[in-house]
């Protein structure tokens, strides 16, 4: 193997590496799955991960050649899709002794899979957030009444990322529209209005960030685990902020 | 009419879990699984909840190791990591209305800070309720996490052999 | 319920030459869309729609119903449908040009409002306590109206909050016995299936699912919610 061979397969180490770090796949099977293929090319990985940048070092197994880098974790939104593909993809690597470049082509065929469409998303998120309404007592206007703030809020949160505006403030923005909407069960004079204003804006709460954190956190890779979770905490905090607007203006209700 | 609730319980959780993971794009192969994990574990933490009078965290653990140990098995049918399967499969139980009322009467207690009883009061209560959603929300993770100490090798060799790609 | 019907009464007799002017405003407006499109009055709608919705927000619900509880919430939702109204007009975004796909629809819907006084009547209410088309539910079945009838590129945000008031309108429909609202609710059902279908089919590229789950999914929930209203009605 040559100097030449290393470095290019570092550069496909390096890709496979941010997208799956930028995709929210928790680290220790980041770091799993790219020894694993560096294992299947034939040569050793290393790697430190931190919130925003990553560092690889690849070492060719024979001949003591190497290759380090620290490269920059993209942000992509958040997808299972690409964490169930992209493992699988080291496996077969591994199990079929693939080269480095059908590894790339397959790679790139991957990650260029249609992503869902927004408004199934839309229609599920809202759905969703109904049915959660439901699980915590509201009867069957809260749920109702609960679907639409999440639409309309949901509704905002995607618009305000396509025009790719700050994420915390996209969260602000949508928490305080969706509860908003939700408020306006308290017209109805029912008791479980409360209810729909609580549940409205759940469906922004960062669960996978929440969860990856403290699965990192049980991995030993603890630095990370806790970015992570101070990360979800910001996120919280910024839905906290959205609600409280709300809170604000109609609290002489709720006292 | 018990059997109606739990039933109904799990309904809506499953409902809610592909809901929520639909916003993390996951596989269309999983949906079916997280919904059968979500209903699994959402009717089992009721079930112990109310018939059982088990508190909410552990009542929380259990149905995440639940989960957990269902998306070993639900994994290797349709080749995703584990994550893939609990993540969206855990989401209905965090626990929304203790976080809430933390907001809540926090921004109660800046209001009424200057009345000491009614203040300290909030105060209280959104130390209640913060102390029950972090532990609720950590005991979700462990016990779900708690399979892939157990079953190491399984647990990291899900995706092999993937006919997906 | 007493509260509603008084608050409605004041409201009617004292506003009802501007409530003649939103009309009048209004169907010149939709009769120079439909006719000689030109881009003026296309501002001119989009400046009709913040209008009345500001006035929906100031004057039926904070001047008039105060004395109802939580009146001012209702403030704010208009203002939001206000505020969506005011987004479209700076971003151009709905152009209001025909597409005569469901065109005959639209202007059936468009005639809904007047037929709310003319219920009114026939269920034997008389003058200043009845419906008219400048109420809050009668507004937004009249921008539903207008989104089905000029539909190549709808304002999606409008569409939404006036599903979210349909919503809380057919509540009120038990709460304070105003069978005129079903009329929002029945028109707005189907409007949001077509508009969020067409919605996420022209979504550019490949998408999962295919197409016809989304249409299915969207079509499911939309007879649910349907079923939900219909169960608690009957």
């Amino acid at each position: 193997m040559e100097q030449r061979n290393v470095v290019e397969i570092a550069d496909f180490i390096a890709r496979y590496l941010s997208y799956m770090l930028g995709a929210g796949v928790h680290t220790s099977r980041v770091v799993r799955n790219s020894k694993r293929i560096g294992d299947a090319l034939g040569v050793d990985v290393s790697i430190h991960t931190s919130q925003k940048t990553a560092t690889l070092t690849v070492k060719d197994r024979e001949a003591s050649l190497k290759d380090t880098r620290v490269l920059d974790v993209p942000v992509f939104p958040i997808s299972f899709e690409w964490n169930a593909d992209l493992s699988a993809l080291s496996w077969a690597a591994y199990d079929r002794k693939m080269t480095l470049d059908e590894v790339r082509a397959k790679f790139d065929e991957l990650v260029s899979k249609p992503k869902m469409n927004p408004v199934f998303v839309l229609f599920m998120a809202s759905l969703a957030n109904a049915s959660f309404c439901r699980l915590f007592g509201g009867d069957i206007w809260a749920m109702l009444v609960t679907f639409g703030a999440t639409m309309i809020g949901f509704f905002t949160r995607q618009h305000l990322t396509r025009r790719h505006v700050n994420h915390y403030l996209v969260i602000v923005i949508s928490a305080f529209v969706a509860s908003l909407c939700a408020s306006t069960a308290l017209t109805l004079g029912l008791a479980s209005a409360e209810i729909a204003l609580a549940t409205s804006v759940l469906y922004l709460v960062p669960g996978v960030p929440l969860i990856n954190g403290v699965i990192d956190i049980t991995d030993g890779h603890i630095q990370i685990g806790i970015s992570r979770l101070v990360n979800a905490l910001m996120l919280i905090i910024c839905i906290a902020i959205g609600m409280s607007g709300t809170l604000m203006l109609v609290k002489d209700s709720l006292l | 009419m018990i059997a109606v609730d739990i039933i109904s319980d799990g309904l809506f959780a499953a409902v809610a879990a592909m809901g929520f993971g639909s916003i993390s794009d996951p596989p269309a192969r999983a949906f079916k699984f997280i919904a059968l994990l979500a209903a699994a574990g959402h009717a089992e933490r009721y079930c112990l909840m109310t018939f059982l009078d088990v508190d909410i965290a552990s009542a929380s653990f259990v149905a995440a190791f639940i989960i957990g140990a269902g998306s070993v098995w639900a994994g290797k049918k349709v080749f995703c990591p584990m994550t893939v399967l609990y993540i969206p499969a855990l989401l209905p139980m965090v626990p929304g209305t203790y976080a809430y009322k933390t907001v809540f009467s926090l921004i109660m207690f800046l209001q009424e800070i200057s009345s000491p009883t009614q203040g300290s009061e909030y105060l209280q209560t959104m130390i209640f309720n913060a102390a029950v959603s972090f532990s609720v929300i950590f005991m979700l993770a462990v016990g779900a996490t708690l399979p892939v100490f157990l079953l190491r090798e399984r647990a990291n060799s899900m995706t092999r052999g993937s006919r997906y790609i | 319920m007493e509260a509603l019907w008084n608050s409605m009464s004041a409201y009617n007799a004292a506003t009802w030459p501007f409530q003649l002017a939103f009309m009048a405003a209004a169907s010149v407006l939709t009769l120079i869309l439909l006719f000689r499109p030109c881009t003026w009055a296309k501002v001119a709608m989009k400046v009709y729609m913040v209008a009345v919705s500001l006035w929906i927000a100031f004057v039926y619900y904070m001047k008039f119903g105060s004395g109802r509880e939580y009146s001012f919430v209702l403030t704010i939702f208009w203002c939001m449908m206000a505020a969506a109204w005011v987004y479209d007009l700076v971003t151009h975004f709905s152009s209001f040009s025909k597409s005569g796909k469901y065109r005959p629809w639209g202007i059936v819907m468009l005639m809904l409002p007047l037929c709310y006084p003319l219920i009114s009547l026939a269920r034997g209410l008389e003058f200043p306590c009845m419906t008219t088309p400048v109420i809050p539910s009668a507004v937004a079945l009249y921008m539903l109206g207008v989104l089905m009838t000029f539909n190549s590129r709808i304002n999606f945000f409008a569409l939404i909050f006036i599903f979210h008031w349909s919503v809380i309108a057919v509540s009120k429909i038990m709460i304070f016995n105003i069978p005129e609202d079903l009329l929002l609710v029945v028109s707005c059902l189907p409007a949001m299936f077509i508009f969020s279908r067409e919605a996420a089919l022209s979504f550019g590229g490949p998408c999962k699912p295919p197409a016809q789950t989304i249409s299915a999914l969207i079509f499911v929930v939309m007879a649910l919610i349907g079923a939900c209203m219909l169960v608690q009605y009957v």
